[in-house]
Parts: structure tokens; sequence; C-alpha cells
């Protein structure tokens, strides 16, 4: 792809800013995707502390296919002018072919939506009951910031600021740690000066983790734990991850590289770098499938990459908040 | 690593801390799975950040693949920290996508 790395480049932060400033999504979808999983399950509207999605969860079913109609299409950019054309045609990757191409989303759609009913589970047995903004949730811009595209990104954040300070919103907990770090780490004046808390679910449910007492048997008693590469070393959070397995009653197995000296799953530069990608998950879907086949990973873009591995190494990948959800009965605890 | 008010004599403040010990390169995945490729690791990304910002290199096509397949994991960071260097490689890798290619986002646009 070294050939048109710039077209590729270029097309993928131009649609991702055009998306995200016009339309707030960064898949340029204006039908809501993102409160799906919530339903039936009574959160409050708004109030605090609130629930944030950041939409990474729901964007899984979608992602993965936008990501590979942007492989799919390197090789015309290469071609004088199509760039252009693809710009002009910039709908080629637009909502209805990528909603087309994810069908009811699979399997990762489902685990998705299971696991942010479990992170809910956990934090209502937690005590931390939050609320949630339901179709009015914002996205935060964090996929902008990480391709070096900071104006669009700040302009995002700081929409998410002032609608969370609107609504007289002062502590916020997101569920996935991108989200987490770029809003407290690489933009914190702006959710400050809305005199907003932000904690990841995982700094909730440490502290608290005697009451996640599981009221259902897992189908594991251990899994092996790869941390996320911003969770652990962008975050510091790695403890905390072991304690509420702990309390779920699962034994921890540690791959090589963890913690602090965590290995990536790749999923960062799949957006145009399909194959090195690919090769980055499977090196590390090895190095984990070498000590245990149930694998507990804390992000959705480990949980994308690293369980498109699964049948050939014999692994099944599990969200944390999966494993809430099956414990705490997200489903039942709405009945 | 504080960029204002000139990005560009920060970046090479940040990037003149590199003793070039290379301890952090055999950690980078992306250096792992290309099989050793230096331009793919991160002593191999700043290398390039600082050729490109003394002008003894200009951004095409593969230095810009080198400059955006960094996972921006901070692996490397960790190894660098713990060899008492401590450089915030990926806020340098990070600042050099936006200091050198700010165009980026405007390019098909205005058709490259
Ligand atoms: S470990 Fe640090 S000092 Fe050594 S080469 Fe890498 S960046 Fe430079
Ligand atoms: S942050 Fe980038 S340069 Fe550093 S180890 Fe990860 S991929 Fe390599």
């Amino acid at each position: 792809m070294a050939s048109n790395t710039r077209r590729v480049i270029s097309q993928a932060l131009s649609t991702l800013q055009r998306n995200t400033l016009s339309t707030g999504d960064p898949l340029g979808f204006n039908q809501v995707y993102w409160t799906d999983w919530a339903q039936g399950l009574g959160l409050p509207k708004g109030g605090s502390p609130c629930l944030y999605t950041g939409r990474m969860y729901q964007m899984l079913p979608y992602a993965g296919q936008a990501a590979k109609l942007a492989n799919r299409y390197q090789g015309w950019l290469a071609c004088p002018g199509m760039s252009q054309l693809m710009n002009l045609g910039n709908r080629l990757a637009g909502e209805s072919t990528i909603r087309r191409m994810a069908g009811t989303g699979g399997e990762i759609a489902q685990r998705a939506r299971r696991a942010l009913r479990g992170i809910w589970a956990g934090l209502r047995a937690a005590g931390v009951g939050p609320g949630y903004l339901y179709d009015a949730e914002p996205y935060s811009g964090v996929l902008l910031h990480e391709l070096g595209a900071d104006p669009g990104a700040r302009t995002q954040a700081s929409r998410l600021a002032a609608l969370f300070q609107s609504k007289g919103i002062g502590e916020v907990v997101a569920v996935d740690p991108h989200t987490v770090h770029f809003l407290r780490d690489d933009f914190p004046e702006l959710l400050e000066g809305a005199g907003v808390k932000l904690s990841h679910y995982l700094e909730l449910l440490a502290p608290a983790a005697e009451r996640l007492a599981p009221k259902a048997e897992l189908p594991m008693t251990e899994v092996v734990v790869h941390d996320s590469c911003v969770m652990a070393r962008h975050l510091g959070i790695v403890e905390q991850t072991r304690s509420v397995a702990a309390a779920l009653g699962l034994k921890v197995l540690e791959p090589p590289n963890h913690g602090q000296d965590t290995a990536c799953c790749g999923g960062p530069i799949e957006y145009g770098f399909e194959d090195l990608c690919a090769e980055v998950s499977l090196l590390r879907a090895r190095e984990l499938a070498g000590v245990g086949s149930q694998v507990m990973v804390t992000c959705p873009i480990c949980l994308l990459n690293l369980s498109r591995h699964e049948s050939e190494l014999g692994l099944r990948i599990w969200d944390l908040g999966e494993l809430l959800d099956l414990a705490l009965g997200g489903d039942k605890a709405a009945a | 690593m504080k960029l204002t008010p000139d990005p560009k004599q920060a970046l090479l403040t940040e990037l003149n801390k590199c003793r070039a010990c290379r301890f952090c390169v055999d950690v980078c995945p992306t250096y792992q799975v290309s099989g050793g490729l230096e331009a793919l690791s991160s002593f191999g990304r700043i290398q390039i950040i600082r050729h490109l910002l003394t002008g003894m290199l200009e951004l095409d096509d593969s230095l810009s693949y080198a400059l955006y397949s960094c996972l921006q994991c901070r692996r490397c960071e960790n190894t660098c920290k713990a060899k008492g260097q401590a450089l915030e490689i990926c806020e340098i890798i990070q600042q050099a996508r936006a200091y050198l290619a700010p165009d980026y986002a405007k390019e098909v646009t205005n058709g490259v």
C-alpha cells in the first residue's frame, strides 16, 4: 500500500472529519444505532452520574465493514483523479452500503450489546446506577485525534463538554479506554472547564468488587487477561481489571507481555493498513492462545481484532462486560 | 511535551533526548511483524521525523506509511523510560503527523 499511502490516509481522514463534523458521527450515519443495547433496561434519561458509551462498542459491526471497504478501494486511489471521484462519491462507503454489508451486525453486535449491558449491570451492583443520554449521546471525536486531526477532534470534544454542562451532568462514566484517555488526558481542559469528572467504569467497579458476587455461573473458571495498551499504559488500569475478574470468581492467567508491558491488538491501524493490522493481531492472539483458550479483554477495539483469530486458534475472546452480563444477569435484572 | 509556540522546535528538542540506544526497537509490534524493517520501528520513525523536520527528507508515500502505521501503543515508551530516557515517542509521532501533514484531511477535496 506504500505507493498510495498519502491518498489512503487523506481519504480516511477527510471522510472521518467530514462525517464527524457534519453528522456528529464518525461513520456519517444519520439513523440512531447506538441506543439498542439499553432497550428494556429502564435507565433514567440523563442525570448525574451519566453513562457515556462514546458509541465505540455499538460501532463495531459497522467499523469492520467500513475498514473492509476502505481497504478494498485502496488500489483505486492510486489512479490519477480517482481520489476526487471517491470524494464526490464518498457515499461508496456511506450509511446504506455499510449497513447492508453489516446486516444485523452478526455475532460481534451481540457481544457488544451484551458488553454494554454487563457494564451497566456491574455499575448498578456497585451502587453507581447511572443515567444515559440515549439518542442525544454524542460521539467524542477520539478517532480524529488518534489520526492527528486535532482541530476536528477538539471541536467534537468541545460539543460534548458543552452538552454535559448544559444538562447539569457533573459525573460521567465512560466504557472504553480510548475515549477516557482522549477526554481526560489529551484535552483535559474541556471537561474540567465544564465541571465534569470523568471515570472509566473499572475505576468505580474495582473498589466495590465485593458487591459483584455472581448470581449465575460463568462458562469458564479461568481467563487469560489481555490488557489493552491504552488501558494499561495510558490510564494505568491493570489491577482493577484483575480484581473485578476475581470478584466474578475467575482465576486470572497472565500471558507473556501483560500489564504495563502488554502487546497491542493491532486495531488502531485497521482503517488503512489491513495487512499489518492482521499480522500484529495474529502475533498477539498466538501469545494469548499459548496460555489458555478463554481470553478476557476490556476494550472494544481489542474485542474486534482479536476475535478475528478465534476459529484459527481455538480461542474465545470475551469482553469483561459480557462476563459481567452473564454473571450479574443484566438481561434478567432488567426484566 | 509542550508544542507551543514553536512546534518544530519543540519536536526537535524532544527528539534530541534520544541516545540512539535502540532498546525500544525490538518491542515495537510493527517492527516485529515487518521482519525487522527499521523504518517501521519506534527509533526508525523518530529518525524519519527528525530528517523531515530538518528538510533532509520529504514526506512521500513510504514515509507517510512509516508515520501513520504506528499503533500509538506506547510499548516503545515503556522501554525508553525503563532505560532512563523517557522520550514521549507517541506524542512525537502524533504531533509530527499534525505538523508535517496538516493538509491530509483536505488533500482529497483539493485533488491530490
Ligand atoms: S529507547 Fe529511547 S533513547 Fe533509546 S533509541 Fe529508543 S527512543 Fe532513543
Ligand atoms: S507506539 Fe508506535 S513506534 Fe512505539 S512500539 Fe507502538 S507501534 Fe512501535
